[in-house]
């Protein structure tokens, strides 16, 4: 599905896309530690929309692994956890970060919280919004080695009434929140505020004057 | 006419300027968001196939997808080409051995006939 792909693309040109990236982090610690794989955990959801962690968990895998990481496969995570009686994401984030070295081997566990996930509707127009928070842990330690917080805004029915109308058809009948996910995370591992170039990547331990 | 260069730089960069991508996606996402959000596992598992045999070289197949294909393929009962796959991600991505060979432990007891109450699956054979 190429056309999925296209989505964040045109997000970009047709709207009014603001991302704003969290405060300069210190990623010493980062560097002591250099994790080679990152399991991503099921997300905790503070958001009223209950489709929010599932939508959102099919769009982690790629902006990660694309930094150069082993990312160990999601949904297979997913089942071994509710294996061992582990069906709440918060129940999950409560685990000693070691546990997570111990069942799977990864270096480092993305602990992700969604902030907000929602549409709201005003007269003229709407905003559809994402918000997720960020924390990466090294396993060995538990030492947090980066964290951030990304959201993701996007505007519709500022333009002529053509474009309002259009919208608004839209967004009446249901918001879709896979593109402004994907634009969030496509975003949030990059340079400055992101989370340096991983083994697979060619900028592996070449890129620290990004940051 | 600028919206339709627009819309042209835009298709050209979706298809060609997906810059230095480290490997080649296919469907899988595609597949996740099928299994994660209409459980429909025989669609997912067509994706992630079709995600295989377009990577020429293995060091293109991303992490994870050669492990959760084999996961797919053990939960409709085919054990044995399971456990290829979960072999295959521990070869290509040595970060994933420990995981891999306690999953290829568990599926060689369940094909053994025994029941190490793993893997909370369906019975192999349901569809959906």
């Amino acid at each position: 599905m190429r056309i999925a792909a296209l989505v964040p693309l045109l997000f970009v040109l047709g709207a009014t896309l603001s991302g704003c990236a969290a405060q300069k982090h210190d990623l010493s610690v980062f560097y002591a530690h250099r994790p080679r794989s990152i399991v991503v955990v099921p997300v905790v959801n503070e958001s009223t929309e209950i489709s929010a962690p599932t939508v959102f968990m099919s769009t982690i895998t790629t902006p990660l692994a694309e930094r150069g990481y082993y990312v160990f496969p999601v949904y297979l995570t997913n089942i071994l956890l509710q294996d061992l009686g582990l069906t709440e994401a918060g129940h999950v984030h409560l685990l000693p970060p070691q546990r997570f070295l111990d069942l799977f081997g990864a270096d480092a566990v993305l602990l992700i919280t969604i902030k907000d996930w929602s549409t709201k509707y005003l007269v003229v127009q709407s905003s559809v919004v994402v918000d997720m928070s960020y924390v990466l842990k090294d396993t060995r330690t538990g030492l947090v080695l980066w964290e951030s917080r990304q959201p993701i805004v996007y505007s519709s029915g500022g333009g002529d009434a053509i474009t309002m109308v259009v919208s608004a058809a839209v967004n009446a009948l249901m918001t879709d929140y896979r593109p402004l996910a994907q634009q969030a995370n496509a975003m949030v591992f990059l340079p400055p505020n992101g989370i340096p170039a991983g083994p697979y990547h060619p900028e592996f331990q070449k890129d620290q004057a990004r940051f | 006419m600028r919206a339709i260069a627009c819309m042209l730089v835009a298709l050209t960069c979706g298809t060609g300027c997906a810059p230095r991508s480290l490997y080649d996606w296919g469907e899988y996402e595609d597949s996740l968001y099928l299994r994660y959000n209409s459980s429909d596992f025989a669609q997912a598992e067509t994706a992630v196939a079709e995600t295989l045999p377009t990577t020429a070289h293995p060091s293109r197949v991303p992490p994870g997808v050669y492990a959760d294909y084999g996961f797919l393929l053990y939960r409709r009962g085919d054990y044995a080409r399971a456990i290829q796959f979960f072999e295959k991600e521990q070869t290509t991505y040595p970060e994933s051995s420990l995981l891999m060979t306690k999953l290829i432990d568990r599926v060689r007891q369940r094909s053994a006939g025994k029941q190490p109450g793993t893997l909370n699956t369906p019975a192999a054979g349901s569809t959906k």
